[in-house]
């Protein structure tokens, strides 16, 4: 019967040229998305038009969403042309990401992503679980996770670590934010001997002092004298805050190398903490930093108050976004977001953190979360998954909350590293050399550490011995 | 379909020197300046009202203004997620940020209380049966599904739990809640069914050492005796609910492989167990050998089935918590007040707490059925007996900033 089977047979390649079409016009969208992909468009098409032709689903499948390869080639062979910087594939709104790639910023490199394509072929497999579930379709392996075998059941580990950072820089604010929250002042030996043990320990970063008026802060009213004791610490950097031009003047003088400047997204806090308008305080660090770029000196741009206030509640992430991004126009070359009561949980840091990252690049940025509500590690690690990769925090978890008296304040550097460590993510920061140094400290403030990891730790370890 | 590049374009509208074009936003704000959280309730800012008592007590009408937007939601502080009817709703419902970090969450967390059983056993003090019952009443009171009641272990090992009978009788017919408690063997298990328990719990353990010295058998003996259980269990249509110990490292043995694991869960969900709840006994879990733990036993048990019970004594139990909740896990388990220490290094801390669970899930847009209000009186109840503070940060947090509130 020549009539049906001609009629089938056209059926078929009527279907066919439709399903071509449709792909052809996706990619064709897909290819408006990233501007910086328009000049390959062209060859893509035609690249993309010969890998669909092979690959085409059989007239009983209609090619549904979740088995296109089309999108995906698209990637691979933009990843392997030297122009191309990793994809930006965010959520397309169905529940799940067609193409399965690092969507992080565009702070990482494209060295990175070839490879991950070296080692392996892109696999592509069918969904197993519904299409609104996060699952990878595409098995990767993931350099984030170093302890972990690559494997199938790798897929959702590495979907949630794909951008957690290999390397953290833990900035030890203890010496600074820690001591000036103490009740009692501490003599300034012990403040250098800390700073020394900290050092010891591996930490690259250790906020050592403030010029602030000792009016103020009478707990560093003796910055002077610390500067001079740590002036010898090398391989270290050592920031000191300064919150105006005097102070920056001190700081220079005293032989600081590295300042911070600290304001405040909500008003009220502002006004409150350090007496002006949020405009007024960055007009004054505009000041600091203009002078610290003739020196060439570094500066660190702190942002208090980035989810809640104690005065006004919520705050609104698009202010902090501004803040941030003021800080970074005026020269700041990291800004580190305190969650200064600790209010913050996953749900709130989200939404920070992006409105903060449109702005500013990631590896910018900094995260400074307080353990006042015990909510400080499950939001670095969240941070770390969208890809911060600097963490703030103070040993001993020194520093209460001045807002709830007896609540704590900073996170432990202890429990941050023994995370970190657990993560696979590096710190060179040597556990043991820190515990000794937390422990220094609590004993001379006559109290137990406020790290949960050092307390484990030391009751562990003395049980073993008796 | 959002393209991520208009999205983050957007987002820079939202900026304050845009404000004025973008009237919506500016309605954002207003609404911002308005309103002021203490705690977890919500009080007008400017002077409607006479005093913040007034405030606290009259109900604004929100309703009359007008419908709600999606930074309304946002602006309920301290975490808790409330939409201004006072019930508990997720932000991510406007699709505007719908991240794929926290897009997989659960939309209701079952919470499971193991602080009148596993808290209150490792205490050294024996506490009387009254105040037992008081606080298991304030913890139902509180909107906690599951409360663990007791357990009837011979009172030479656990002596600390011997009233069961009395506690089981007392709060029989309490509120909508289930009371499972610990059986560990046939013998447990009748004594349970005479004193009127309509679930129980069974204890295995991952690692070989520690099934040893804590059950006195090896994993083999323990799963026979509780299949006994199990079997007996389902005679009398009572659910059972495995539990596993050292799922992540074992205080003798270090590491524990997670196939051991899979093995122990497969065979207590074959012998019929409705939920295992996976515990990290000594606390070493960090999320990065939580998941290849977690990854094992997904392969053999659904996920529906499956609770973590994180102990805190590295101070890593939330962040485990929020990655089990990433790959789907919606059964958690925790001890009011952080109950319970470490028995294997003294002072540690133990069971995560409450308070700062239902904490943070308030602040992702989980619901949790439980007022926060509440369970921090029922943890202040049990300190205050105890006669030391509380094992929870947010309770500690909150109960100071509520302290402070109301001397305004």
């Amino acid at each position: 019967m020549v009539g049906p089977i001609w009629s089938y047979k056209l059926c078929h390649f009527r279907n066919r040229f439709l399903n071509c079409c449709r792909v052809l016009l996706l990619c064709l969208i897909g290819s408006l998305w990233n501007w910086r992909r328009r000049y390959l468009a062209t060859s893509v098409h035609l690249v993309t038009a010969a890998i669909t032709c092979t690959t085409m689903s059989s007239l009983e499948e209609p090619l549904g969403l979740d088995k296109l390869p089309a999108l995906s080639n698209i990637d691979q062979v933009y990843r392997f042309s030297s122009g191309a910087c990793r994809p930006v594939p965010e959520d397309m709104g169905m529940g799940n990401c067609w193409i399965e790639g690092r969507s992080c910023s565009s702070s990482n490199s494209c060295k990175e992503d070839f490879g991950e394509y070296e080692k392996d072929h892109v696999t592509w497999r069918r969904h197993k679980r519904n299409l609104f579930q996060r699952t990878s379709s595409l098995g990767r392996g993931s350099v984030a996770c170093r302890n972990m075998t690559e494997n199938d059941t790798g897929e959702s580990k590495y979907k949630l670590f794909k951008c957690v950072p290999k390397y953290v820089k833990i900035v030890e604010v203890g010496p600074r934010d820690g001591l000036q929250n103490e009740k009692t002042v501490v003599p300034t030996s012990v403040k250098v001997k800390l700073i020394h043990k900290l050092v010891a320990s591996g930490l690259a970063v250790v906020e050592a002092t403030s010029f602030v008026s000792p009016k103020w802060v009478p707990q560093l009213a003796d910055a002077k004298d610390v500067m001079e004791a740590i002036q010898n610490l090398e391989g270290v950097r050592l920031p000191v805050l300064t919150p105006n031009l005097k102070g920056f003047e001190a700081a220079v003088a005293a032989g600081a190398k590295e300042v911070a400047v600290f304001a405040s997204a909500s008003e009220s806090f502002s006004k409150s903490n350090i007496n002006c308008s949020i405009e007024e305080s960055l007009v004054r660090y505009l000041a600091v930093t203009s002078a610290a770029k003739k020196l060439s000196i570094p500066v660190r741009g702190y942002v208090s108050c980035v989810v809640g206030c104690p005065v006004e509640g919520y705050i609104s992430p698009s202010k902090v976004a501004y803040v941030a991004k003021e800080l970074h126009n005026m020269g700041c070359f990291e800004i580190s977001l305190g969650d200064t009561v600790g209010v913050a949980t996953p749900g709130t840091v989200l939404p920070m953190l992006d409105a903060v990252m449109a702005v500013v690049p990631v590896e910018k940025l900094a995260v400074h979360f307080h353990d006042t509500y015990g909510q400080s590690l499950p939001n670095i690690l969240l941070s770390l998954q969208m890809g911060i990769s600097t963490v703030d925090s103070s040993v001993s978890g020194l520093g209460g909350c001045p807002y709830a008296k007896g609540a704590s304040g900073n996170v432990a550097t202890e429990d941050v590293v023994y995370m970190l460590n657990g993560l696979g993510v590096k710190t060179n920061v040597d556990m043991g050399k820190l515990l000794s140094a937390g422990e220094y400290i609590s004993q001379f403030l006559g109290r137990p550490s406020g790290s949960k990891t050092a307390i484990a730790i030391s009751r562990r370890d003395s049980r073993e011995c008796s | 379909m959002l393209l991520p590049e208009s999205v983050s374009k957007l987002s820079r509208f939202r900026s304050i020197r845009y404000r004025k074009y973008f009237s919506l936003f500016a309605l954002g704000d207003e609404m911002d300046s308005k309103v002021v959280g203490i705690g977890d309730r919500c009080f007008w800012k400017h002077a409607e009202f006479r005093n913040e008592k007034e405030a606290s007590l009259s109900k604004p009408n929100y309703e009359t203004k007008r419908p709600l937007f999606f930074r309304d939601l946002a602006f309920l502080e301290h975490g808790a997620y409330q939409t201004l009817n006072r019930h508990y709703s997720s932000q991510y419902h406007t699709g505007e940020i719908k991240h794929k970090l926290l897009g997989s969450m659960p939309k209701f967390v079952k919470i499971v209380e193991v602080g009148p059983r596993d808290g209150l056993q490792n205490e050294k003090e024996i506490v009387p049966t009254s105040v037992k019952v008081e606080l298991i009443k304030m913890l139902v009171s509180s909107g906690l599904p599951v409360v663990e009641a007791t357990s009837f272990v011979s009172p030479k090992w656990v002596p600390q739990l011997a009233d069961a009978k009395d506690v089981m009788s007392a709060i029989q017919g309490f509120g909508h809640s289930r009371f499972p408690v610990l059986t560990p063997n046939l013998k447990g298990f009748e004594a349970a069914m005479a004193a009127g328990a309509k679930e129980v719990a069974v204890f295995a353990a991952a690692s070989e050492s520690f099934s040893r010295s804590n059950l006195n058998c090896s994993i083999e003996d323990s799963l026979a005796r509780y299949c006994d259980v199990a079997l007996a269990a389902k005679t009398h249509k009572v659910p059972v609910r495995g539990y596993i110990s050292c799922v992540v490292g074992c205080p003798m043995e270090g590491a524990v492989p997670p196939s051991k694991v899979a093995y122990v869960a497969e065979e207590l969900i074959n012998m019929g167990c409705a939920e295992i709840s996976l515990g990290d006994t000594i606390g070493v879990g960090t999320p990065g050998t939580v998941i290849p733990m977690l990854e094992a036993v997904l392969d053999v048990v659904p996920i529906e089935k499956l609770a973590v019970h994180f102990h805190d004594t590295y101070g890593q139990a939330l962040s485990n918590i929020l990655l089990s909740l990433q790959m789907g896990i919606s059964t958690v388990d925790s001890s009011i007040s952080g109950l319970g220490g470490c028995p294997y290094a003294k002072g540690a801390t133990g069971n995560v707490a409450t308070e700062d669970v239902v904490y943070m899930l308030n602040g992702v847009g989980v619901k949790t059925n439980v007022d926060l209000g509440k369970l921090i009186l029922a943890g202040d109840y049990i300190s205050k007996y105890l006669g030391r503070p509380s094992g929870s940060k947010a309770g500690i947090a909150l109960s100071r900033t509520l302290s402070n509130a109301s001397k305004l």
